[in-house]
């Protein structure tokens, strides 16, 4: 049998979701290609095929599927893990976050439109264009959202902003709709909602809040008293596009802690 | 490939006697997993909803996992770890016309259940999660009469 092909957007930046998922699925025996916009670190996946790629526009996302299928032939998995508050455009891929809390009634609404695309239109892109791919022999979707779609952020919570709540939800309903729509074909729609993670995002706002929250909210109020893994949440998402998950779809799968049990 | 970390482990499988319990029992051996199987018998008939089958459904379905919860949590406790896994249903989530309210009741109650348990045993080390499944080919669904409509599901 040829081996699985996989697409993660979103997995250069090492110590994200993303690279994660990238190394476990390498490890599952699939081949895998990672789209991202940051280079620098493509050099970290040196088994993955890396291919340059702006998820907010549909052309290029066109284009990196067309390439993956072009090396690999076919489409069995796609994980979308872009998203964030900050460093998500071409000008401040490995910037630090901005100061302070960007609520919807205090965001620009270049804020508002710049962490939508990223987080929300970027999963319809992606999807969209694999879609025809998946569809041929079935396959799995994965979607990464947050616990701050559950129950929003709190004003305050250092290097997050409201408008990242609101995508993240929207990726959920995306989740559902899809699972309706390509259930027929035999491909999966999930959705991890992870709570805190040890990713480098994390670190860096950590890192200039000194405060005891992250994006997601005191790491105080999380019952398991620790954040999360990268490790962690590679795993869940993975498990989510093998074979031993074969009968869920549209199902939205909660990994914080306990911080919130949905 | 074999789950990361259950090598070793020790698991508790109730109402492992058929269908969904019985198979979970041999997965996990096959992980490597040293199975103790407590067989429930299954009582469960869906008949006119009177109280006393009311009661026997929730004590079935809700009772006995609060039960089996109470009893192994401290020894979990102890050891800084636990993973508990209840089983739920689809009917909780979204109600169904082919189980009665009990059955749904005491799945609804599972979904309670699992989520206070979440927060009372997550600070020491345990996660408790729960499955609803929706219809799954069991001996125990051939008094469903899901017929046709299950066949064309599949």
């Amino acid at each position: 049998m040829p081996k699985q092909v996989a697409i993660v957007a979103g997995g250069a930046k090492p110590d994200s979701i993303g690279h994660g998922v990238a190394l476990r699925l390498l490890k599952e025996g699939m081949q895998v290609v990672v789209a991202d916009l940051y280079e620098d670190g493509f050099a970290s996946l040196p088994e993955c095929a890396c291919i340059r790629c702006d998820v907010v526009d549909p052309a290029s996302v066109q284009r990196m599927v067309e390439k993956a299928v072009e090396k690999h032939k076919r489409i069995d998995v796609l994980v979308n893990c872009v998203g964030g508050s900050w460093g998500i455009t071409r000008q401040d891929l490995v910037a630090s976050p901005p100061p302070g809390f960007r609520g919807l009634t205090n965001c620009s609404l270049d804020d508002w439109r710049t962490i939508v695309a990223a987080n929300l239109d970027s999963v319809f892109y992606c999807s969209r264009a694999a879609a025809p791919h998946l569809k041929k022999q079935g396959g799995a979707i994965v979607n990464v959202a947050s616990v701050a779609a559950r129950k929003g952020i709190p004003p305050g919570a250092e290097g997050s902003s409201g408008p990242y709540a609101v995508a993240k939800a929207g990726v959920m309903g995306l989740t559902r709709q899809l699972a309706l729509e390509l259930g027929p074909f035999g491909v999966r729609v999930n959705c991890v909602a992870p709570g805190v993670i040890a990713s480098g995002r994390l670190k860096r706002v950590l890192g200039i809040s000194k405060k005891d929250h992250g994006p997601e909210g005191s790491l105080k109020t999380i019952p398991m008293g620790r954040v999360g893994t990268v490790a962690e949440c590679a795993a869940l998402i993975v498990a989510l596009c093998t074979d031993d998950t074969s009968y869920m779809t549209g199902v939205i799968v909660d990994a914080n802690g306990a911080s919130y049990a949905a | 490939m074999p789950l990361e970390g259950l090598k070793g482990r020790k698991a508790l499988v109730t109402g492992a006697a058929s269908g969904i319990g019985s198979s979970i029992v041999e997965r996990l051996k096959r992980e490597g997993v040293d199975v103790v199987a407590s067989e429930i018998p299954s009582a469960i008939r869906l008949e006119d909803l009177d109280e006393k089958t009311w009661s026997a459904v929730l004590a079935a379905n809700l009772t006995t996992a609060f039960l089996v919860c109470r009893e192994f949590a401290p020894r979990m406790k102890a050891r800084g770890f636990g993973r508990i896994v209840n089983f739920a249903s689809i009917a909780a989530r979204r109600g169904s016309d082919r189980v009665g309210v009990h059955y749904a009741a005491a799945k609804g109650g599972i979904i309670g259940l699992t989520k206070t348990l979440a927060l009372e045993l997550g600070p020491h080390g345990i996660t408790v999660n729960a499955i609803a499944p929706g219809f799954i080919r069991t001996p125990a669904h051939r008094g469903l009469r899901l017929g046709q409509r299950f066949t064309r599901l599949h």
